[in-house]
């Protein structure tokens, strides 16, 4: 239940930062010369009253189905631990690759996400998988900073 | 020169010939792949199209959707599990067919039903199109911001979930365009006083992570024993198109039946290949005059419907995306990406100035089909091994591909993360039934659209009543409030009859 109220929660509250920031832009006004801030003043309070009313929608639709966590509309909601390690392992992986490019180049990089997502991902045996990882880096590299000459240092 | 002869010559060259038989072929075994979709495919092979000219790039993306489209219904025939929304419903008759020892039967009506849509639908994209667009030329800045408010609120009506949180994507979309320099005063917005940010967030890295990087995360969450289902061997494929041919007399009135279903619909901002081909199929089962088997149970013509529909969609898809750049899913919508990054802005000027590649275009649909045919016909015993492949085998790849994909835009490490944070928040978003697609036009369409608007009212000289007074704007308005009023009212009766079944079942 709370994935739901949660998540447009979340957006209302960016939706009332970012209008606050567009206060800060010059001519806010219809009057004022349709200035910078006019389109995001717009968006701010569209979003805001939508996502607040989202979230009254699914807080009374929570308390008509108090027995019933899923309404039929939205078959699981909540978020299982495995998701939020997946997430956090796929983050993880992509920041250390693009990170570790700079210093021992594309190649190696690339294997090594290569090879750890297919670990992560249960592919077996360990040594068909590395092999693959070095192929497909070597082929990727081949492909955009061979043929297209894509400088491939981040 | 005539611009259709001159498209068919563009079609023709060799390069553009290659990489549109590339598109095919790559597009048929990806989305053959169960948990491979075709938009996965276009994003995937939008980062190759940056060093290409456009006939090709078009060529190959257009390739991919014509493949992709035929594709899903091979896994959806023999292993009973649909390669793509669209094919959910080819499921129920296809694989029963399969099941009784007629796979190649069922396979060849699948092509078949496909090729014919495909070009149904072709032959209406390129009597209409051209029109459509001398008629686009009428439209002023109210017009086009009218249209473009229009074409999100079908997009986030016609999505998955409530039109709320279609609206709240679309905002969150329109947000995002707003970062970066205001396009009328050149000030700066939301830039946190960073130089990166002050071209804005392009919608490329948003695109591929939105569309790929879930795909991946999913594969990772669900580790484990993910084995297939055996699949229905195929007997003689060649034997199974020529029967088709024969039964193309008893189909013919329900594959043009569905292929106009199909073209209106793609027509359609928001709607989609699985409405266009639960449709047809629906009006299939009605207007039937084969009643020897019942439709569920192996009906040739629950093949014919669906397939015919959902092919037919691409041409139809194609009309808003190149004459008003209002894209009608998500793969015509990497598609206008293409288009921008080659500095084509779709409408009537993309039609009289850059014809050739409009009609290129045009050509490698035709060229797309006619290479489905021979590529399908030799193909089947490959496809029904490719089936069997895992898609989480080619997800470390994916990743990768992505990486690059969002870098080689502009060798921004700065696209990287935006496209990890995109996919990311797709995940999520998708998980709690928030529809991306109206995110990502928000995000394409948000500059034209808050600059069509602004400049409207800068020119009425702050009237907001100019959006009333042109005609075809007020047309725009007209429909955008009464299907606004629409979708709320149907959302509303659904949500009290639901209650009402839920009170009397207890």
């Amino acid at each position: 239940m709370a994935a739901r109220i949660v998540f447009p929660a979340c957006i209302a509250l960016l939706a009332f930062m970012y209008g606050w920031i567009a206060q800060g832009f010059p001519s806010m006004s219809l009057d004022e010369g349709f200035g910078p801030g006019l389109f995001p003043a717009f968006i701010a309070a569209i979003v805001g009253v939508l996502a607040l009313a989202e979230v009254l929608i699914q807080s009374k639709s929570a308390s008509s189905t108090n027995n019933d966590p899923a309404p039929s509309d939205l078959p699981r909601v909540s978020i299982s631990l495995r998701e939020l390690v997946a997430t956090c392992l796929l983050v993880a992986l992509v920041v250390a690759t693009v990170f570790a490019i700079r210093h021992v180049g594309f190649v190696a990089a690339a294997s090594g996400l290569v090879f750890a997502l297919s670990l992560a991902m249960g592919m077996r045996p360990i040594w068909a998988s590395a092999l693959a990882s070095i192929a497909i880096a070597l082929s990727t590299h081949f492909i955009f900073s061979g043929l297209f000459g894509l400088v491939l240092a981040f | 020169m005539d611009p259709l002869l001159n498209g068919l010559i563009q079609g023709l060259q060799p390069f553009t010939l290659l990489l549109t038989a590339v598109g095919v072929v790559l597009g048929l075994v990806i989305a053959a792949i169960p948990g491979l979709t075709v938009s996965l495919a276009v994003v995937l092979l939008l980062p190759f199209t940056f060093y290409l000219s456009p006939s090709p790039a078009l060529g190959m993306l257009i390739g991919v959707f014509v493949g992709g489209m035929a594709g899903g219904a091979i896994s959806a025939i023999l292993l009973n599990i649909p390669g793509n929304p669209a094919s959910i419903i080819t499921t129920r008759d296809g694989y029963p067919m399969a099941k009784e020892g007629r796979a190649d039967v069922a396979l060849g009506i699948a092509f078949l039903s496909s090729i014919l849509g495909g070009a149904f639908s072709l032959l209406v994209l390129c009597l209409i199109a051209p029109q459509i667009a001398k008629f686009a030329l009428l439209f002023g800045a109210a017009e086009q911001a009218m249209l473009v408010l229009l074409g999100l609120t079908l997009v986030a009506g016609f999505s998955e979930g409530s039109i709320i949180r279609g609206l709240i994507s679309a905002g969150l979309g329109l947000a995002i365009a707003m970062i970066g320099l205001d396009p009328i005063t050149a000030s700066m917005r939301y830039t946190f006083d960073t130089v990166e940010l002050q071209q804005g967030i392009s919608f490329i890295p948003v695109m591929i992570g939105m569309f790929a990087l879930p795909v991946a995360l999913q594969s990772l969450v669900q580790t484990g024993d993910n084995s297939l289902p055996p699949a229905i061997p195929v007997a003689n494929p060649h034997l199974g198109v020529r029967k088709a041919i024969a039964s193309l007399r008893q189909l013919w009135g329900c594959i043009f039946r569905s292929s106009a279903i199909g073209t209106t619909i793609g027509a359609i901002p928001g709607t989609g290949s699985a409405i266009a081909a639960i449709l047809s199929y629906q009006y299939a089962e009605r207007l039937s005059k084969n009643r020897t088997v019942e439709f569920g149970n192996g009906h040739p013509e629950g093949v014919a419907a669906p397939e015919a529909a959902n092919s037919a969609l691409t041409g139809g898809a194609l009309i808003p995306m190149l004459i008003l750049g209002i894209p009608g899913d998500p793969v015509t919508a990497v598609m206008l990406g293409a288009l921008l990054i080659q500095g084509l802005t779709p409408g009537f000027t993309l039609f009289r100035d850059s014809s050739e590649i409009v009609y290129g275009l045009f050509a490698s649909f035709g060229i797309s089909l006619g290479l489905l045919t021979i590529i399908s016909l030799l193909g089947i015993p490959l496809f029904v091994k490719v089936i069997r492949i895992p898609a989480r085998v080619l997800m470390p790849t994916i990743v990768l591909f992505c990486i690059i994909g969002s870098y080689a835009l502009q060798n921004s490490v700065l696209d990287v993360w935006v496209m990890l944070s995109a996919g990311v928040l797709a995940y999520y978003m998708q998980r709690w039934n928030y529809p991306i697609l109206p995110l990502l036009l928000a995000l394409i369409l948000g500059k034209i659209f808050e600059t069509q608007f602004r400049m409207s009212l800068i020119i009425a000289l702050g009237d907001p009543l100019i959006f009333l007074k042109k005609p075809i704007s007020l047309a725009f308005v007209v429909l955008f409030v009464s299907f606004l009023a629409w979708t709320v009212r149907t959302e509303f009766l659904n949500s009290q009859k639901s209650k009402t079944s839920a009170v009397s079942t207890t």
